[in-house]
């Protein structure tokens, strides 16, 4: 169903505004079930190129949505209307966490919070690699990069310069069916 | 004028994690620290991991840590750069390419190359978090308490927003109880 530019803006709004712990649930939900915008295979490869394309995922798949049906304008206002609210509520937050982090109760809960979102970072990496399918290719390429960034301390283009060429001949020359 | 000096590093230095973050934000997380703890000194690298975490407790994309970072360190303006840079970038690029996507995706090559990308922006994700615990988990408490979220993130489908709440209570009562100190 072709929506308006200001169905598209306040979708996406929607999106961004109860994407609690991450927008892919919610906007899955939203885009194919509720307003019908891709059928499922459009939206799989949606996230598929939002994801090997730089940039963040979703913005990136706002902007695909939004240019699908009205162009530039379309994409404009698609990524607007998903960052927007939460953008308005991050400052809030950081008013807030000025004003109070010095207090040595809230000090300890940031902190215990900030120890927690990085076990959460390596966790949500665990997440994605076993919903790929087995694969030893896979492994070698995380141990890789893991290798060079934590051990080696590359800086993230040095790697890639040498990831992207390793990853593609490996899975080029080890084909898995 | 020290503002608008401070919003133009801003600009760019989001204006290149723009374009190497592969996989969303998180894969150049460890770029995103280096530059601002280490090359521009805007802030320590605790204050880094807990503005990530608050970034976190909002809903949304979790690409707003670099409005938080934007707004911390230059005000209204550092925000906007922040935003800006990080988002304008990407966007543009991915406008582009997916007006030819009919073209490319479902052929063998597209296939290859999504093969090999979305392993290497897992590695990314992975290693970033393995260096963030390298340079703050110093005490057996911090050890555990990010090796329970990890594997509550990994194996579990809890909300990441109650994970992270969790965290912050045990930690709150670890310290009452003299378990975990802060330096």
């Amino acid at each position: 169903m072709k929506p308006t530019l200001k169905e598209l803006f306040l979708g996406f709004l929607k999106i961004g505004m109860l994407g609690f712990g991450g927008v892919a649930a919610v906007g899955r939900h939203i885009i194919v079930e509720e307003r019908k915008w891709l059928t499922e295979e459009e939206f799989a490869t949606y996230v598929g190129m939002g994801q090997i394309l730089p940039g963040p995922n979703y913005i990136n798949v706002s902007v695909m949505i939004g240019n699908k049906y009205h162009g530039k304008l379309g994409a404009f206002v698609s990524a607007f209307g998903i960052y927007f609210i939460p953008a308005v509520i991050v400052v809030i937050l950081a008013i807030l966490y000025n004003k109070f982090s010095l207090i040595p109760e809230i000090h300890v809960l940031m902190v215990g919070a900030g120890i927690t979102t990085i076990g959460m970072i390596i966790g949500n990496g665990i997440k994605m690699l076993t919903k790929l399918k087995y694969d030893l290719n896979n492994y070698l390429v995380i141990l890789f990069a893991t290798t060079l960034i934590v051990i080696f301390h590359f800086r993230i283009a040095q790697s890639l310069f040498l990831l992207i060429p390793f990853s593609i001949i490996i899975n080029k020359i080890f084909k898995k069916q | 004028m020290n503002q608008l000096i401070l919003s133009l590093q801003i600009l760019l230095t989001f204006t290149k994690l723009s374009l190497i973050s592969f996989g969303g934000i998180v894969s150049s997380l460890s770029e995103l620290q280096h530059d601002v703890v280490n090359k521009y000194h805007w802030m320590s690298h605790s204050n880094f991991i807990q503005l990530y975490a608050l970034a976190q407790m909002a809903p949304g994309p979790n690409v707003t840590v670099v409005t938080l970072i934007g707004w911390q360190v230059a005000g209204l303006l550092g925000a906007i750069a922040a935003t800006i840079g990080m988002l304008l970038p990407a966007s543009i690029v991915t406008y582009f390419v997916s007006r030819f996507a009919s073209q490319f995706v479902g052929t063998e090559n597209y296939k290859l190359l999504e093969r090999s990308l979305i392993p290497i922006a897992i590695g990314l994700f992975i290693a970033s978090g393995l260096s963030f615990a390298i340079i703050s988990d110093r005490s057996v408490f911090t050890v555990i308490v990010t090796m329970l979220s990890m594997l509550l993130m990994g194996f579990t489908t809890i909300n990441p927003v109650w994970i992270i709440l969790s965290g912050a209570i045990v930690a709150f009562f670890a310290n009452f109880f003299g378990i975990f100190m802060i330096s």
